[in-house]
């Protein structure tokens, strides 16, 4: 729900005035980022993703209740915008994104703040570990485990009902675990090998 | 507790959703069994990193970017709005224009003159039928003892057989014109009284508009008033009778009532339908005897059958003139309703004066585009009542297409 200071705000952007609503959705702005940025695994497409689930958010805003919550709303897009960008790149390119974020090799001069966050070893491989998960099972895990949104707001969010959101979240965990399993046996052999 | 179920807990236990007996029993089995507990490390060694990786700062000019692509959408929007409600008026007037267009149609193919020939040919294609029948219903053998020179008393005979013949082919011939549904013939009659400032200006009016429509004045006169008791000038009145086509009859009498004060008015029709049907078979079956009448004519031997064939044929000529005439005058009213007008000239403060300025044009015009209006929508729901049939196969198909597409949108 949106308060009361926010409707006049709300009346100008259901008239089309983007000004308005970039007021409405500036405390959002980070959040959706991060979080199209932790379903993309790229701070450049994230930029240009969480922009475009902005703009998604602006040309439906008829489309919003306002007896529901403007967040939830706005995340929603933003995830679907998210995992539709990501489907969209694999189909168009046949190198999978989770190589570009484990070579260190392949990453963008820009990409500083990505060295940022994953400056420990362990939190790196997580990552890695996180962006080779299927996308319906990345976005539990980014929205849970990142973002720390309880089963009700995934739930929210995703349009899943809230069975389907413990039990995917459950097995996400599991194939992360699988996952990081087996790159650590992969480097450690690349290792041994290397010595 | 079994290492499945513990397995399964796993995540419910991190996340705070166990009961405390299923809380109790999963702490008692990581304790003992290794490789479950090794499991719980693991999941929440991972959600603890996950939780603590750092948040990124936005990029510096994120929010002017953002707000400046949102301004540009949004004057977008505005645009693509207007033009599609533009797109919109554009459809519903088309839309109204068609269905006041339609309703004519309709209109005019029961009673107008347009439509009067493919009246005509349903007719005659009915009276077709029924030459067609009744020649070949017509007994060969009645002729027979003229051609072979029989006498006056056959004449008699095959006269009134003939007569007979006649009259069932005539009933015939009406039930077959019913049935095949012949349109209607109806005449519109209308009278119209208005109190007027200026009694020329207001026929002048009349005249023009009745001959720019394609009608015409068929009788007119005016007199001078006076008041009894002092004698003095009063004014004008008089009576116009307006012959106009009959698809114009509504707009005629509307147009009227606005050049002054309305007094009275009334509008009435009349269906001769049936009448016009009888009289069209009547003149048809008297063609017939016409022709089988001159045929005996050729074949007759002596004076006296002569003479008293020539007389039947000059009875029945006369009377396929009187029903000709008949179906003319029918056509003639048919075609062109009738508006008697009477006008009465008077300088009194509550009559309007002849609205000839712009505000009563204005408002003439505005009546005259609700009525255009409403009619477009009778057309519209009389188009939709024809045309149920199509409407509701494509409605099924939409429906089908739409279900359709979203299940296959749910299964991407």
């Amino acid at each position: 729900m949106i308060s009361s200071v926010n409707s006049g705000l709300i009346k100008k952007a259901r008239r089309g005035d983007g000004r308005a609503f970039s007021m409405l959705i500036e405390n959002h702005e980070r959040f959706v980022f991060n979080v199209v940025y932790r379903i993309t695994g790229n701070a450049e497409d994230a930029r240009d993703v969480s922009q475009e689930a902005f703009i998604k958010a602006f040309k439906n805003f008829e489309s919003y209740d306002e007896r529901a919550a403007f967040s939830t709303w706005l995340y929603r897009i933003a995830v679907n915008t998210a995992i539709d960008f990501v489907r969209r790149r694999k189909k168009e390119n046949s190198i999978s994104f989770e190589d570009y974020i484990v070579d260190e090799n392949n990453q963008n001069s820009d990409s500083g703040i990505e060295e940022k966050v994953i400056s420990k070893e362990g939190v790196k491989s997580i990552i890695s570990a996180v962006n080779m998960l299927d996308d319906e099972f990345k976005t539990v895990i980014v929205l849970r485990d990142m973002e720390g949104m309880d089963y009700k707001e995934i739930s929210d969010i995703t349009g899943l009902p809230l069975g389907t959101v413990k039990s995917r979240l459950s097995r996400a965990r599991g194939k992360l675990r699988q996952i990081i399993e087996k790159n650590d046996i992969k480097s450690e052999t690349e290792g041994r090998s290397r010595a | 507790m079994k290492c499945d179920e513990a397995l399964n807990i796993i995540d419910m236990y991190l996340d705070e959703c166990t009961d405390a007996y299923n809380e109790k029993e999963f702490l008692e089995h990581i304790q003992t069994c290794e490789s479950c507990r090794n499991a719980y490390n693991e999941i929440k060694r991972i959600t603890s990193e996950l939780n603590n990786t750092e948040y990124l700062p936005l990029p510096d000019d994120f929010h002017s970017e953002l707000t400046d692509k949102l301004i540009k959408s949004g004057k977008k929007r505005n645009k693509s709005r207007i033009v599609k409600y533009s797109a919109l008026a554009a459809c519903a007037v088309l839309v109204f224009m068609t269905g006041a267009y339609m309703k004519d149609l309709y209109y005019m193919a029961s009673s107008g003159s347009s439509a009067q020939s493919a009246d005509s040919a349903s007719v005659t294609e009915s009276m077709n039928g029924m030459s067609r029948s009744a020649s070949g219903e017509m007994p060969q053998a009645s002729y027979e003892p003229y051609a072979d020179g029989a006498s006056l008393e056959g004449y008699g005979t095959a006269e009134s057989e003939a007569q007979a013949s006649s009259e069932n082919s005539y009933s015939s011939t009406a039930l077959s014109a019913k049935e095949q549904n012949i349109s209607r013939k109806i005449i519109k009659t209308g009278y119209i009284s208005i109190n007027v400032s200026s009694f020329d200006e207001a026929s002048q009016l009349i005249k023009t508009y009745t001959e720019q429509n394609g009608g015409y004045v068929e009788q007119s006169n005016q007199f001078a008033d006076y008041d009894s008791q002092t004698n003095t000038y009063k004014g004008k009145s008089g009576n116009i009778t307006v012959r106009i086509e009959s698809a114009k009859f509504s707009d005629t009498m509307g147009y009227i009532e606005t050049l002054g004060t309305l007094i009275n008015q009334s509008e009435s029709v009349n269906d001769i339908t049936n009448s016009y049907v009888d009289t069209q078979s009547r003149l048809e079956v008297k063609e017939q005897e016409k022709e089988r009448l001159s045929e005996l004519l050729n074949n007759a031997e002596n004076i006296s059958d002569i003479i008293t064939i020539e007389g039947r044929l000059t009875e029945v000529i006369s009377d396929i003139e009187s029903y000709e005439a008949q179906l003319n005058a029918y056509d003639d009213v048919v075609d062109y309703s009738t508006i008697n007008v009477n006008i009465t000239e008077k300088d009194d403060d509550g009559i309007i004066p002849a609205k000839t300025d712009f505000a009563n044009k204005a408002v003439y015009n505005f009546k005259d585009s609700a009525r255009t209006l409403f009619s477009g929508f009778e057309g519209i729901v009389l188009l939709i009542i024809r045309l149920w049939a199509p409407i509701a196969v494509v409605a099924v198909i939409a429906v089908v297409s739409v279900v359709f597409i979203k299940s296959k949108k749910n299964k991407k």
